[in-house]
Order: structure tokens, then sequence, then C-alpha cells
């Protein structure tokens, strides 16, 4: 209990308030600015603060990287351009909402759940760090692939309307995912002996370039009349600019399941908050009283996304606090600030430095209470960026996503591929083609194969014998949670087919 | 210009089926070399999951493609037609042609900043912008914020162009 109350009055100290802030502040700015990752953001300050006191410079770095993950869902619903990859999901109902004039509202709510879920899975990391991480440290490659695997085909079916276009798009994105060097092997595959390909394609300039790109031609193409007024009004009407404690009452438990589901991911190293978002869209979208709301400006939709995706941040630090082993970039920064400040995180760092894990939950959660007074300034701030004119705005969205797409690698190449998928997205988008199956292909294709071919490798050692896999506990509870899932889907989706016939 | 949702599909899908088999029979097999002996205990060979995502693409579409000529003869929903307009169409390819003049030649040659400037320009007056102080002074202004948080607030330089320091070093 002293080790507590020690720790806590670490993490509250005037300093380390005054250093959660700047954080938070600095990191809601920055994960608004497109191609600004949360990690990019963490990994920047990461080197300051080994100038600074500890309890200066670790505050200020979670509050940093849960700033960013906010700050990021505002572009995402303004102007249809995710900060970062883990706000893509927040697009398809925080983009149609805000064109709706209720822009306000969807990114209250996007602020809302984002602290829930961050909240949520910070009392997860206090409470279960160690059960949380024993479930997913049983989790290897047979399950990750089976895992990534359900969540394509979930993903394929659950976006568009025909499953054809879903899945076509998905493989759409795993052939560019396969592009580069053979993760096993090194052979360069689909590359043609062009040097910058070998690389890979990267995830930053594919997001910019289908979501933000392909929107900024789409919306281009509109009469000159048109693009002389702003992309967005926002309505007057006090109802449009608030989140009713109804419609709060109505998500919730979208935002509890969605939490948990960011949780859980967060905690098995290696999936990261991209991809806690969209399973957990495509989950609140299946059990959804209103599934067709989905896609057109549903709170519920803007509720799962954002839950999740934050919830992820709370969780991955689960695994580095348990066992020592951060399950994402971001985790690892934070992971590096900590061994600056001379301390190693693993399973003794309960027993050796109490007072600092407490002082680092207390600082979790301080910065997520901070986190939740800021937002609203930012809300306020960035309402006005979107009145800008469309004929000056679009062109001012190219030259910045260009920019934020160079960032990360420093590749004119990535600038090159940006306006790419951005002729690409406009063409799908022209052809009913669903663009987020096509994102999700690409993000779990890495882990898919790997984990695939993983798998068949132990098998070759278990006599060529695949079926070795029926014989894993978690394999088999998996499956059977899937198998169930997949069934309610498909009737699901059966209803509606008869329903839209007879109607 | 309108087009039949279905009729729309059936030529989409013969047209992605083409693509998806000189995929399978001439992207891969030309850009993938598999390394030599490569045996079944070494697990999978490097193009086994491009040719497994390329069959399974194909499969969908040819079962698309049979079940829209057997069962859907017609479009369910008339909003599910497609509107083309020509106006429209020449309007994007010029634009689309500016951002990938402005990608592939103007940032490599001119740089980051001044292809940019350019760039906003001559878009916003094609977009219907012809306030000449406006044109002048809004990509100047952006430009500010972009050099300011790249450069200074980052340490992230923006590509300085061919043409600039070549003009430097004469000068």
């Amino acid at each position: 209990m002293e080790n507590i109350i020690t720790g806590i009055q670490l993490a509250t100290t005037p300093e380390a308030l005054v250093a959660i802030l700047i954080g938070l502040l600095a990191g809601q700015i920055l994960g608004a600015i497109p191609g600004l990752t949360a990690s990019m953001a963490v990994a920047l300050l990461v080197p300051y603060t080994f100038y600074l006191d500890p309890w200066i410079g670790i505050p200020m770095l979670l509050g940093m990287f849960k700033g960013s993950l906010f700050g990021s869902s505002i572009t995402a619903i303004l102007i249809k351009t995710p900060g970062t990859p883990a706000a893509a999901a927040t697009v398809l109902d925080g983009y149609p909402l805000a064109q709706q004039g209720k822009g306000v509202k969807a990114m209250k709510m996007a602020l809302y759940s984002s602290v829930f879920g961050d909240t949520f899975s910070d009392i997860m990391l206090i409470f279960a760090a160690g059960f949380l991480a024993s479930i997913a440290l049983n989790f290897g490659p047979p399950e990750y692939m089976l895992l990534t695997g359900f969540s394509l085909l979930c993903i394929s079916s659950l976006t568009g309307n025909s499953i054809w276009k879903g899945l076509f798009s998905v493989f759409l994105g795993m052939l560019i995912g396969m592009i580069g060097l053979d993760p096993i092997t090194a052979t360069p595959r689909l590359t043609f002996d062009y040097l910058e390909l070998e690389e890979g394609i990267g995830l930053i300039p594919m997001l910019i370039g289908t979501l933000a790109v392909s929107e900024a031609l789409k919306q281009m193409e509109q009469p000159v009349k048109n693009l002389a007024s702003s992309t967005l009004t926002f309505s007057k009407k006090k109802v449009d600019n608030i989140v009713t404690f109804l419609e709060f009452q109505n998500t919730l438990p979208t935002i509890i399941k969605s939490s948990s589901l960011g949780t859980l991911i967060g905690a098995m190293p290696g999936l990261g908050s991209t991809i806690a978002a969209f399973l957990a869209y495509g989950e609140a979208k299946r059990s959804s009283k209103n599934p067709d709301k989905f896609g057109k400006g549903s709170l519920e939709g803007i509720a799962a996304s954002e839950s999740a995706n934050n919830a992820v941040s709370g969780s991955n630090m689960i695994p580095l606090l348990a066992f020592g082993i951060p399950g994402d970039i971001a985790a690892a920064l934070i992971m590096g600030a900590f061994l600056i400040q001379g301390i190693t995180l693993g399973p003794v760092v309960f027993q050796d430095n109490p007072v600092e894990i407490y002082a680092i939950f207390a600082a979790l959660i301080v910065a997520n209470l901070l986190n939740l007074v800021l937002g609203h300034g930012l809300i306020k701030m960035c309402k006005h960026v979107v009145t800008v004119p469309k004929r000056l705005l679009f062109p001012g969205i190219l030259v910045i996503a260009s920019a934020g797409a160079y960032a990360l690698r420093g590749s004119l190449f990535d600038i090159q591929l940006v306006f790419c998928f951005g002729v690409l997205g406009y063409l799908m988008m022209k052809c009913n083609i669903p663009t987020v199956p096509m994102l999700i292909g690409f993000i779990l294709i890495p882990i898919f194969e790997e984990n695939l071919r993983i798998t068949l490798l132990l098998g070759s050692s278990h006599n060529l014998n695949i079926a070795f896999i029926f014989t894993r506990p978690a394999f088999v509870l998996l499956l059977l949670i899937m198998t169930i899932t997949s069934l309610f889907v498909f009737k699901r989706r059966k209803l509606k087919n008869l329903e839209t016939i007879n109607n | 210009m309108i087009i039949n949702k279905n009729f729309h599909e059936k030529s989409l899908i013969l047209i992605l089926l083409v693509i998806t088999l000189f995929y399978i029979f001439w992207i891969i097999p030309n850009s993938i070399e598999d390394p030599e002996n490569f045996g079944i205990e070494d697990g999978l060979a490097p193009s086994f999951s491009p040719y497994l995502v390329g069959f399974f693409s194909f499969l969908t579409l040819v079962f698309q493609y049979v079940k829209d000529y057997f069962f859907n003869k017609k479009s369910i929903l008339p909003q599910e037609n497609i509107q083309f307009s020509k106006d429209v169409f020449n309007r994007t390819i010029k634009i689309i042609i500016l951002c990938l003049l402005y990608s592939f030649i103007l940032i490599e040659t001119l740089g980051f900043y001044l292809a940019s400037l350019i760039f906003i320009s001559i878009l916003s007056f094609f977009l219907g912008e012809k306030r000449f102080l406006i044109l002048i002074f809004f990509p100047f202004f952006l430009m500010s914020v972009v050099f300011i948080a790249f450069e200074i607030g980052f340490n992230i330089f923006l590509p300085e162009g061919n043409i600039i320091p070549k003009i430097i070093n004469f000068l």
C-alpha cells in the first residue's frame, strides 16, 4: 500500500502533471499530421527524455503516446485523412457523420470512446497484467495464423455490398503486401529488380494515398462553383454538437466490447492498434442492431474503432511490464526510455521497482483524464481549419500528405506511391470496390504469411503432419469460437439479402 | 450516361480476370525466382503465397461471373446503376496528370517547396480560384507552416531537387 501511495505521489507532482500536459498537447498535434504515427511521435521525444528527470520524461512520453492516438482521429473525421494508421477505421463513419454537419459530435464521440478505451485497458493492465499476458503467451504461430486468416475473411465479407468485391480487395492488398523481400529466404518478390520495391510498400503512403488522395480526387471532380465553399459545414443545432447521455449509453456496450477486444489484441505482441480498430469495427457491425447505418455515420462505428485502438495503448504495456516483451514499436520505444532511466522492465520489475510501476499506472490514468480536457480544446481549434474553401484545402491536403509520406522513410518514392495509390483508390471507389479490405489485407499479410510458414515448418518437424495444430487447445478453442461467429455472420447476411429482395 | 449495374459488374469481373491471369502467368514467373533445391522440408517457396492469393482471386472472380451470368440478369436496385459523365472524366484525368507530374517530375527537379508552390497555385487556379493574391499567398503560407513543422520542429528535411543546388553551385 505504501508503494502505491508513493507511486501516485510521484506521478501527480506539479512537474509531472505539466509534463503530461505538454506530452498530450504535442502528441495531439503530431498525431493530427498525416504520416506522423504514434510511434514516430514517441521516437521523436525519446532522446530528450535522457536529459529530463525520469518523472518528467516518462509521464511526458506516456502523454504523448496517448495524445497522438486521439489527435489522429480528428483529421480522420474532418478531412478523411487518418493522422496515424490506427485511425483508418474511424474514417469509415467519422467522415460521413462530419459531412452531415455533425463533425463536432463525431469528434466528441471519438474523444469519449478513446478515453474510455484507454482507461479500460489501463485498469486491465493494473489488475490483470499477469493473467492476460499468460493467455497471450499461449498463442503460437498456428493461433496467430488462424486469427489473422479469420480477420481477413471477416473484413472482406463485412465491408461493402458484395462479398466478391471485398474478397478481391483483400487479395489485392495481400499481393501489394507481398512486394519486397521474402521474409524467410530474402528472395525478391514482384519487384522486377526495382531497388525501391525491395524495401516493400510502406503502409503510410498506401494509407494516405488510398484514403486521403482518392477522396481529394473524388471531391475535386465537382463543378467549380461547388469548390468555392468549405468541405464541411457544422450544424448549429445543439444536439448535433454534443454526444447526449442516451447516445453514449446506447454505444456503451459497443465501447466495452471493443475496449475488451483492443485490450486482448494489445496484449498479443505484434498485432497492434490498426488491426484492433478494424476487428472491433467488424465485430460492432456484425453484432449491431443497425448494421446498415455503418459506413454512413454511425456513432457505434466511431466508438468501436476509437475505443479499440486506444485500448491497445494500455494493454501493449502488459507483455512489456510482465515479460519485458514490447507489444509494438511504440512500446519498444517506451521500453528504451525506461532503459535510459535505468529501469529494466520484465517479471522482476514488480519486485525491484514497485514504486515506479505504480507511478506509471497513476500517470496513465492521469494522462487519460487530461486527454479528455485537452481534447475538447483541440476539437474547437480544428473546427476552423476545415472552413477553408475546397479549392484551396484539397491542394493543401495533397501537399501535406506528400510531406507526411516522405517524413517516415525519407524516400521520394513514397511520395510517388501516395499519388499512385490515390489513383488506384479513386478507380476502386468508381467501381464500388471497397478500399478498406485492401488495407487490411496489406496490414495482415506479413503476420499471416510468416505464421503460416512457421506453422508448416512446425508441421514438417511432426513428420509432415499438419494435423498437429488440432492438438493445441488454444487453436481448437479459437477455431470453435470463429466457426460459431462465422455461422452467425452468414445467417445474418442471408436474412439481410432476403429482406432486400422482399423490399 | 447510365450504366446498368449488372452489365458493369460482369465487364468489371472480366477485366479483373484478365489482370489476374496476367498476374499468375506472367508477373509471378517473371518476378520471383525460387531458390534452387528448395524442398518441402525448407518450408514454403517464396512464390507459394503469391500463387495462392492469385489462385483464390481467380476462383472468386470466376465464381461471381458464373453467378451473375446465370442468376443476376438485372440490377436489383436502380440506385446501384453507375452514372458516368464525360466532363467529370476529362476533368479528373487532368487533375491526375497534374498530380503525377508533381510527384514524379516537379519535386525531383525543383525540390519539394518550389514544386509545391507551383502545384498548389496551378491546381487551385484549375479548381476555380481566380484571386491572384490568394494564389500567391496561400501556397507561401502553407509552405511556411510545413517548413517550420518539418525542418525546424522535427529535423526532417524535405527533398531539395536537382536544379536548385546546381544553380547555387553555379552561382
